[in-house]
């Protein structure tokens, strides 16, 4: 079954009253939210202050966000603005207005980019087991990844690898695309090493 | 004629172990194959996306008090638990019990079971969490469940209690998809769920 809560039916069941529906929300963007806080250069701290008011604002924001496709737009925004006001309580961040130009809204391409990671994160945690563990052991060998080094990490004939790639990315494909993953801009050019 | 690009020539183009003197070739078939251009594209981002991956994970006592700024909603009457027209689900399969030849991490992390009853079917999937019990550090576990068949009733209400017992522990109500998710210790437990024509026990349910 595995399945997947979507982000208007965790909203609903928290408007409901559902505390396990809030504990998958805290658990599946805790990391987003924290990890903002701290690409900012904001001590452990004030990451957790930031945390803590982002986290009170979706809970007062819930009724609103009932039809909300995707949380993390809104909690990367949201998170941005926290940065930028508890960064600017302290005298600890003189260089914030330089990582922050603009107040209201995070630069598009770091949005995309930590919203992507999130997915592809949220992706992999969802696919769980053996196709996660490959995918993650293939993508984190480098751009010309080491089949004998992934067969013997996971412990597998290296003959394995290919179709069980195929399969496994396969049904990774899906589930980003059920999460709202795009296809990135350069799949025109996909010829381009990356 | 065009080259039928195939998962293992995507794959090794992504890797870069293609032969040289096949690369023109297949560099010319994804411009004619935009499906499989795009392919390589979202399999190329996603390890981009892992391998530039800079997240931090917050502390477990930042998540902890996140969590308690929810207030749960009152506790639902759940009388219809004790209720006479009670029916005991059969348990049809068990993952623990066909996997046991193969016992893995993985299979101890994760179990599924699933129940019958006349036109009425009900998966669940238990998932041990990360997060344990304050006291015992035991872990906890997170249990979702989906209710099927035709009988299945448009608003379902779902109470976890001790086995044996008529006491609600956890008591939840399944989303529009019959679908329900609860958080509990190790332990074991009956799950009641409330139909129109009576109540439907999961009994002595093992969750550990």
């Amino acid at each position: 079954m595995a399945k997947h809560r979507s982000d208007p039916a965790l909203v609903r069941a928290c408007l409901r009253g559902e505390q396990a529906a809030w504990d998958a929300i805290v658990d599946q963007y805790g990391r987003l939210v924290y990890s903002i806080a701290r690409r900012y250069g904001l001590v452990d701290a004030d990451a957790d202050d930031v945390f803590q008011n982002v986290f009170l604002l979706l809970h007062r924001t819930l009724e609103r966000l009932r039809d909300q496709t995707r949380l993390s737009a809104w909690l990367i925004t949201t998170t941005h603005r926290e940065c930028w006001r508890v960064g600017k309580k302290s005298d600890r961040y003189p260089e914030l207005d330089e990582r922050i130009a603009d107040v209201g809204t995070p630069d598009p391409v770091d949005a995309d980019r930590w919203e992507r990671q999130h997915l592809v994160r949220e992706g992999l945690d969802q696919l769980g087991g053996r196709c996660r563990d490959l995918l993650l052991a293939l993508f984190q060998g480098g751009e010309t990844p080491s089949y004998d080094h992934v067969a013997a990490q996971l412990g597998i004939p290296v003959g394995s690898i290919g179709p069980t790639r195929a399969r496994c990315f396969a049904k990774l494909e899906k589930i980003l695309r059920e999460l709202g993953v795009q296809t990135p801009e350069d799949a025109e050019n996909p010829l381009e090493p990356h | 004629m065009p080259r039928k690009l195939t998962d293992e020539t995507i794959f090794a183009f992504a890797d870069g172990t293609l032969p040289a003197d096949e690369h023109a070739a297949v560099t010319a078939a994804f411009r004619d194959d935009p499906a499989a251009a795009r392919r390589l594209a979202l399999y190329r981002s996603a390890a981009r996306s892992v391998r530039e991956d800079d997240t931090v994970a917050p502390p477990a006592p930042t998540v902890v008090r996140a969590k308690a700024i929810f207030t749960p909603a009152p506790e639902p009457s759940v009388a219809w638990v004790a209720s006479l027209q009670r029916t005991i689900a059969e348990l049809i399969y068990d993952s623990r019990v066909q996997l046991a030849a193969v016992r893995s991490a993985a299979t101890e992390r994760r179990f599924e079971l699933t129940y019958e009853q006349n036109d009425c079917s009900v998966d669940l999937q238990a998932e041990r969490l990360t997060t344990t019990e304050p006291e015992s550090g035991d872990p906890r576990w997170r249990l979702q469940g989906q209710i099927g068949g035709p009988n299945r009733p448009d608003e379902l209400e779902v109470v976890v209690t001790r086995a044996g017992s008529e006491t609600p522990i956890v008591a939840t109500a399944a989303d529009e998809g019959a679908y329900f998710c609860v958080e509990l210790a190790p332990g074991r437990y009956d799950l009641h769920l409330k139909l129109a024509d009576g109540v439907l026990v999961l009994p002595d349910l093992d969750v550990s």
